[in-house]
């Protein structure tokens, strides 16, 4: 008796095409639901405040180089990235002369960061960029501060929101 | 000896050791600062504090002699807590400047922090801030790190012998610096970045330049004086960064001169030859090897076809590695002449065939040290081997009287028992006065005669006495007289007689054969050859010059100069070009400065010291030895096709191994045959290198050159020889000679002898003296 109602309820579920309605109930749900789906390269994806991407040497607010030339960064880099030479400026203190990180190297792992005495190597939201030669892998001193003058403000509050996880 | 036992290792002592010494010993690590074994025991820092049993505070490890019995811990709960103390003490005024510190990395404050300090300090309130200043071009200062350990001080005091700097005020004030506002003046001052603990006293030239990590470090020899102190050069991407000193017991200890420490910024001088250049018709071109090796041989093989092998002469640098020295020899006689020489600054050869197999003293720096009688003869030693003192100094400690003869009235840093300066002409004179000789000209005063009969007496009394002969004697017009002088005195004394010799390797030269009488192991010629300065005097046609500047480097340098310029052909191996090269060469080769090279030296004790090139020969340079080796195949010389600098090394030792003139040890001239000049009423020329001024790398370091303080174009007489010529100190005044006359400034000074003009050698104005008469003109 229990075999033939399980029969006869298989039965009207293939002649009703049950299985069928059932999924095109949860696309039928969905339709109502807010999309997700953003419109790259117009609209972007948020990012952690923890996101590693394109590196940056940042100010002082009076315009001074915060590197002092330390190479902790260029000890710690895991990928041997970074390359420094330094000697005494004119003012006697500490400086670099070469600050170039190949970003072919780099991995964006942000140790050189955390390795930073005086938050001068940073790493940036920045996630889009790209080289159209050989040679612009290498991002110099000059580029790295470029691209720290351009990102201060998001730098700014980014390291201040990140401050209580360090 | 005493049983003591230290971290329950058991462990024997002589009784009064201190604990620190057994521990050390022992391999058993305690924490210091103030303590260092060279220097005396201050016992400031307090970071050595141990645990020893039945004692309620802990001790000094580095003050507290062992008794039998002690049982000590350096790592019990009391130990550690005092030492954290200690250290929180320590940190309370020091800055948290790691990053920017050049000791950072090998700091022994940073290093000893991170084993035995808290993780955190109580102390809030502010740092203090101590002013810095400038104490010469060698020592950078940041006196606020300074941790008042006092290394410093003891190391002027004990080592140096000058005492620049010193501690002043007291308590939160406290300071080093230097008294009054003066310079540190001692040619040992690069020492104290070395044993500074911290990163007060650092490099000034390596300021900022690298980290310590980063830094590829090659066992060397620094090439400059005949001691062959041992260093590490530190390197990175094929650039010298800084000298430090190699621990060599038998040669420089622990410590290094400025000279050695500092050279290396001359390496990579702008002054560096790129290519291999040459004097055509329309002006000097470069060329690459392959071409330059066939032009030079070709033009060689003309030269002498034209002339005679015997208008040819060989100079070489006495600092050349030995295989250099080797392959040169070689490379001259195969030309078919014996005019060879390395011996450009001395002027009397008439002694030579009766010289020993080399010039080595037969004597170690431990034989100096132990000496109780030292006489120094025509020797200005502080300059000349600056690290020699030290071994004087710790004689002196033991009980030795130091004896000087000097023909000016140089100053010392270790204390004189007696001395007499005499008029250098005087000098054979009062030698042969020590000797109890007769038949002199009776110049000298009586008090002089007496003096040194006294001195003498005195030596005679010594137990083991050191005889130290260095540039004054071997400069001198009548060095062979006092050479014979000296042997007759060191058998009367039973004494070790020491030749402070020219050059890094003036034994490898003699090994090597690199005079004009003798060839390779002290094998004789058919017929001699000219030495350095009389090959000048005879106007040659050809000359081939090996790595010196003959205008800055050669005792005569106007005769050099003169004769260069008649010569028909100059070919100069040499690292360096300059504007007074490119008026007498015709050929300039290229050749390697002691860092990028691998070669031998030997020292003035005889031991063989090998360097290793710590980077590639810059541009387009190639090591001297292989310059010689492709000169010599492209002349077709046989037994030229080396491989390896080892080959030639190799070969000259076999060549020394099988030598029968091994035992020609001494000078065998008789007293009898000696004859001496008096002195003339002209001016006697002296004439000295400025120690930083030897050879052309320590020319071109500029930090050198900053602490030259005797290259300044001054001439210096004595105040009645002033008065009798109307002279004024600071006067302009211009110095005649027959064809050339050169313009100096005057300095009166009472430490130059009667009759005397002191002038220094190796710089630009003096580079046109030549041998003769010389006159005062008022400017």
């Amino acid at each position: 008796m229990k075999g033939m109602f399980k029969y006869m309820l298989f039965c009207v579920k293939c002649f009703t095409l049950w299985e069928l309605l059932k999924g095109l109930f949860i696309t039928l749900k969905y339709l109502f639901k807010p999309k997700i789906t953003i419109q790259y390269p117009e609209a972007k994806t948020p990012i952690s405040d923890r996101f590693r991407g394109l590196l940056a040497l940042r100010r002082y607010e009076d315009g001074s180089e915060r590197c002092i030339a330390c190479k902790l960064c260029e000890y710690v880099c895991p990928a041997r990235a970074i390359v420094i030479e330094s000697k005494q400026s004119e003012d006697g203190s500490r400086r670099t002369t070469k600050y170039d990180i190949d970003m072919f190297k780099c991995i964006n792992c942000g140790l050189c960061e955390e390795a930073c005495p005086v938050d001068a190597v940073v790493v940036t939201p920045v996630q889009h960029y790209h080289m159209q030669e050989r040679g612009e892998n290498i991002m110099t001193k000059e580029k790295l501060l470029k691209v720290g003058d351009m990102y201060e403000h998001d730098l700014q509050k980014r390291i201040s929101n990140n401050n209580g996880d360090r | 000896m005493v049983k003591i036992v230290i971290d329950g290792h058991e462990l024997q002592a002589s009784a009064g050791d201190m604990i620190i010494e057994v521990a050390d010993a022992a391999d058993i690590y305690i924490p210091r600062f103030c303590y260092h074994k060279k220097l005396s025991i201050a016992a400031n820092c307090r970071m050595c504090l141990v645990d020893v049993a039945n004692n309620g505070k802990s001790l000094p490890a580095c003050a507290t002699p062992v008794v039998e019995g002690m049982q000590i811990s350096t790592k019990s709960a009391k130990a550690l807590y005092s030492q954290r103390s200690v250290m929180e003490f320590l940190l309370i005024n020091h800055p948290l400047d790691c990053p920017i510190c050049d000791q950072g990395g090998e700091c022994e404050l940073q290093d000893l922090s991170m084993g035995y300090g808290w993780d955190s300090s109580k102390f809030t309130e502010e740092k203090r801030v101590v002013a810095d200043y400038n104490i010469g071009p060698f020592i950078t200062t940041n006196m606020t790190r300074c941790i008042h350990c006092t290394r410093c001080i003891r190391f002027g005091k004990e080592i140096a012998g000058v005492q620049d700097l010193g501690l002043i005020n007291r308590g939160d004030d406290v300071e080093v610096r230097t008294y009054v506002d003066e310079t540190v003046k001692s040619n040992l001052s690069g020492n104290l970045i070395d044993i500074c603990p911290v990163g007060a006293l650092n490099s000034k030239p390596y300021a900022f330049q690298a980290r310590s990590w980063e830094l590829k470090s090659t066992a060397s020899i620094a090439p400059h004086d005949c001691l062959g102190a041992n260093i590490f050069l530190h390197t990175r991407e094929q650039k010298i960064f800084r000298v430090v000193s190699k621990d060599n017991q038998q040669v420089n200890d622990i410590w290094l001169s400025d000279r050695d420490r500092f050279s290396y910024l001359g390496i990579q001088h702008s002054e560096r030859l790129p290519k291999p250049y040459f004097k055509e018709s329309n002006g000097w071109i470069e060329k690459n090897w392959h071409d330059a090796l066939t032009l030079t041989s070709a033009k060689l093989k003309i030269n002498i076809d034209k002339y005679t092998p015997k208008q040819v002469a060989g100079i070489i640098s006495p600092n050349s590695t030995f295989e250099e020295l080797y392959l040169f020899n070689k490379l001259i006689r195969a030309l078919g002449t014996n005019n060879i020489d390395h011996r450009i600054r001395e002027q009397d050869f008439s002694d030579q065939e009766f010289q020993p197999l080399s010039p080595t003293s037969m004597m170690s720096a431990d034989d100096l040290q132990t000496s109780d009688g030292i006489l120094i003869v025509g020797s200005n030693i502080g300059v000349e081997q600056p690290l020699l003192t030290i071994d004087i100094k710790s004689a002196i400690g033991n009980g030795a009287k130091i004896y000087v003869i000097n023909p000016i009235d140089h100053k010392f840093n270790f204390d004189i028992a007696e001395k007499i300066i005499v008029n250098s002409a005087l000098l054979p004179q009062l030698l042969a006065v020590m000797g109890q000789y007769d038949g002199l000209p009776g110049e000298l005063a009586n008090s002089i005669v007496n003096e040194a009969r006294s001195i003498f007496a005195s030596l005679a009394n010594c137990k083991k006495v050191s005889i130290v002969t260095g540039a004054h004697l071997y400069q001198h017009k009548h060095a062979s007289t006092m050479r014979v002088l000296l042997i007759e005195l060191q058998k009367q004394l039973s004494a070790k007689l020491m030749y402070l010799t020219q050059g890094a390797n003036s034994t490898g030269a003699w090994l090597a054969g690199c005079i004009p009488h003798r060839t390779t192991a002290g094998e004789i010629v058919s017929s001699n050859g000219l030495s350095a300065l009389d090959s000048f005097k005879e106007n040659l046609q050809t000359y081939i010059l090996f790595g010196i500047e003959p205008e800055l480097d050669c005792l005569y340098p106007g005769n050099a100069m003169n004769a260069l310029k008649q010569a028909s052909l100059v070919i100069v191996c040499s690292p360096y070009i300059t504007e007074q090269m490119l008026g007498y060469a015709d050929i300039v080769l290229p050749i390697a400065t002691f860092a990028e090279t691998d070669g031998t030296y030997i020292n003035l004790f005889g031991s063989k010291q090998k360097t290793s090139p710590a980077i590639l020969p810059i541009y387009d340079c190639k090591p001297g030895w292989e310059v010689l080796r492709d000169l010599g195949n492209s002349l077709d010389i046989a037994g030229m096709e080396y491989q390896s600098n080892q080959e030639v090394y190799q070969e000259v030792t076999d060549v020394l191994q099988q030598t029968k003139y091994s035992n020609r040890s001494n000078l065998n001239k008789t007293t009898k045959s000696l004859k001496f000049v008096s002195q003339s009423a002209d001016l006697n020329l002296l004439l000295e290198w400025p120690e930083n001024s030897v050879d052309c790398i320590t020319r071109r370091s500029y930090a050198l050159q900053q602490a030259n303080t005797f290259s300044k174009p001054l001439a210096y007489i004595n105040p009645e020889d002033a008065d009798r010529l109307s002279l004024i100190d600071g006067e302009q005044i211009i110095l005649v000679q027959q064809v050339c006359e050169f313009p100096l400034t005057l300095s009166v000074e009472q430490y130059v002898p009667k009759n005397c003009l002191y002038i220094p050698l190796g710089i630009e104005a003096t580079s046109n003296l030549t041998e003769g008469k010389i006159e005062i003109k008022k400017c």
